[in-house]
């Protein structure tokens, strides 16, 4: 039994740091709305994102520090650092986002401490080295998500999406639960690390039960990923949704879900890779072709932004595939790949969001036509845009760009080019309605009175930040590349 | 790993168990052994010995769900007291701390459902 002093001490505060933080912050947040009730309570959105930013600050600290674990469930290493600050960056942006929502237009009070405590099981699953803490992770986040595509409790496109995601969700949790469940029979332990001692073996004496794991345990975490053809929920929830949650769902739950599937699996069944991850492999390449094809035919901004929501999701799971065909010392630079991708994924993600959700409070719709004379409207707005729909397509000098290049170049270094040449080819059809929006930006509408955009002051701050980031990774990629090629991915 | 199939021919075995037992009573069994002479009085649905008023098909009021929940949280609540009530001199200071912790965040939880009108039934 510790005694008090020494579990005040304890280093594990530390490695907690950046969730007790968020913890803390969202039940104060919690408390303070139930205190005032009135007016406008917009600075309980300022709170939490100062309590966002304090845990960003930590979990900066953690970079490159020393890997430490506490109680045998949350570690600090290169892999939970990046990821952590990720996640914690998406919260601050997502959190910025809902400012704009005032007035008639507000959200339910929740939403600011549910987008923490989806924060905090996002956090839990970067950090977390335990299949049951993981899962808790993952539930904490989910429900939290179920709750704010709802969150418009009178609106029925939001609830219709809340309820469609929720059963998806569900069932998905039900997949992974069982693939979990397996794999502890016949292991016997739920430790990450004591799963990866035993992986061998495991897959010797039972080799049809540990592939069957894998598998259910990759398509548990494809719904939460949308990936093809788990993906049916997206589009609804998405178009339902605010478009600030849209941006949330789109971002900060896929990245911390990609933290969780190369956690969970690559620990688990790094013995016998070869063996399984070309099961991702096939994932990867439907998702890639399903999602870009769908997208095509959308005419509802928020639902196109879903499906290429999942097409992208589809480029980050090659790197992921790639596992299986690499050896050890070809990890970091996969792992540099995906997170790279994470990174300009989320920027130029969050900041479509964000310009959709201004022009289409303007017009009262979400139909892509409202974006038809956008350039004479608001100059800033369409250059943003452009940024954003050029980078989530691809064009060189973009964050985009980069990432596929390295995706690009992990498969033909390893020998899988034909993963690459779906990326390639997908990514092409991808132009053809990125680009679609830009001709309808900068198209000219004589009918149109020109009224200028009227757009707040957190969006402007918003897309400005999404913008600069955006452009950072595009043209000096190094700022992110070099703390990523230093991390010590493996130990 | 014959010794695990093993535990499995004992799960398929008791499956089949489950689905022949119910089947051979109810449909083969039941129909050969028993008289049948139906009346309208034997028909109805057996309720409590009262005639049976309205549809089995009726809403509830969805605040009973809210009901439940809170209860959820409570019941939960003393699932864990009890054990750590029982063993308090062997948990020290330490699970004082996680006890209270654990309370705190349940009475805020019951602060919200307070705050947001769910005790009342009007």
């Amino acid at each position: 039994m510790p005694n008090t002093i020494d579990w005040l001490h304890q280093p594990y505060w530390m490695t907690m740091g950046p969730l007790l933080t968020l913890v803390v912050t969202a039940f104060l947040v919690m408390v303070l709305e139930l205190i005032f009730r009135n007016g406008d309570r917009r600075w309980l959105t300022g709170i939490s994102m100062l309590g966002t930013l304090v845990a960003l600050g930590v979990a900066l600290g953690h970079f490159n520090a020393q890997p430490s674990q506490a109680l045998n469930t949350v570690v600090i290493d290169a892999f939970s650092s990046v990821f952590s600050v990720l996640i914690l960056i998406t919260v601050f942006l997502v959190l910025l986002f809902t400012l704009d929502y005032k007035g008639s237009n507000r959200l339910a009070a929740e939403h600011t401490y549910l987008l923490l405590f989806a924060a905090v099981g996002a956090l839990a699953m970067a950090t977390a080295v335990d299949l049951v803490t993981l899962y808790v992770g993952l539930e904490l986040l989910s429900i939290a998500s179920y709750v704010l595509v709802a969150v418009r409790r009178k609106s029925t496109h939001s609830v219709e999406g809340g309820i469609k995601y929720m059963l998806m969700g569900a069932l998905g949790s039900a997949v992974l639960l069982y693939g979990i469940s397996f794999i502890y029979g016949i292991s016997g332990t739920t430790n990450l690390m004591s799963l990866s001692a035993v992986a061998v073996t495991m897959y010797t004496t039972y080799p049809a039960i540990t592939v069957l794991g894998f598998v259910l345990m990759l398509f548990g975490m494809g719904f939460k990923l949308s990936l093809v053809p788990f993906h049916m929920w997206t589009p609804d929830a998405y178009a339902g949704a605010p478009s600030a949650i849209s941006s949330f769902l789109a971002t900060l739950s896929k990245s911390a879900a990609f933290a969780m599937l190369l956690r969970m699996l690559l620990f688990i069944f790094n013995g016998v890779a070869d063996k399984v991850f070309f099961w991702a492999g096939i994932l990867a390449a439907i998702t890639m072709v399903v999602g870009n094809f769908i997208a095509l035919p959308q005419r509802n901004m928020k639902r196109l932004l879903a499906f290429s929501s999942v097409a992208q999701a589809g480029y980050i799971l090659v790197p992921f595939a790639l596992i299986g065909a690499s050896t050890v010392q070809d990890w970091p630079s996969l792992f540099d790949s995906i997170s790279f991708y994470l990174f300009a994924y989320t920027f130029m993600t969050v900041g479509a969001f964000a310009v959709v959700h201004i022009v289409s409070e303007q017009k009262h719709t979400l139909d892509s036509d409202a974006l038809i004379g956008l350039y004479h409207r608001s100059p800033w707005l369409a250059v943003a845009l452009s940024i954003f729909m050029l980078s989530l397509a691809g064009m060189p000098l973009t964050a985009g760009f980069l990432g596929k290049f390295y995706i690009f170049s992990n498969t033909v270094q390893l020998h899988t080019p034909w993963l690459g040449i779906v990326l390639f080819a997908t990514s092409v059809v991808s132009f053809y309605y990125y680009l679609g929006w830009l001709r309808k930006v900068f198209q000219h509408n004589p009918e149109e009175e020109r009224v200028a955009v009227p757009i707040s002051l957190p969006m402007n701050t918003l897309v400005a930040l999404c913008v600069v980031l955006t452009l950072v990774l595009g043209l000096v990629p190094a700022t992110l590349l070099h703390p990523l090629l230093n991390a010590h991915w493996v130990y | 790993m014959f010794q695990y199939w093993n535990d499995y021919f004992f799960v398929v075995l008791f499956l089949l168990l489950g689905i022949f037992l119910p089947v051979a009573a109810i449909w083969v069994l039941g129909p050969l052994l028993r008289p049948k002479h139906p009346t309208v009085a034997k028909n109805t649905p057996y309720e409590s010995g009262v005639e049976p008023v309205g549809d089995a098909h009726v809403r509830y009021n969805a605040r009973y769900y809210l009901f439940a929940l809170m209860f959820v949280v409570f019941d939960v609540e003393t699932l864990f007291l009890y054990p750590w009530a029982a063993s308090f001199h062997q948990l020290g200071l330490f699970a004082l701390t996680e006890m209270l912790m654990f309370i705190l965040m349940l009475v805020i939880g019951l602060a919200y459902a307070w705050r947001k009108k769910v005790l009342e039934w009007s």
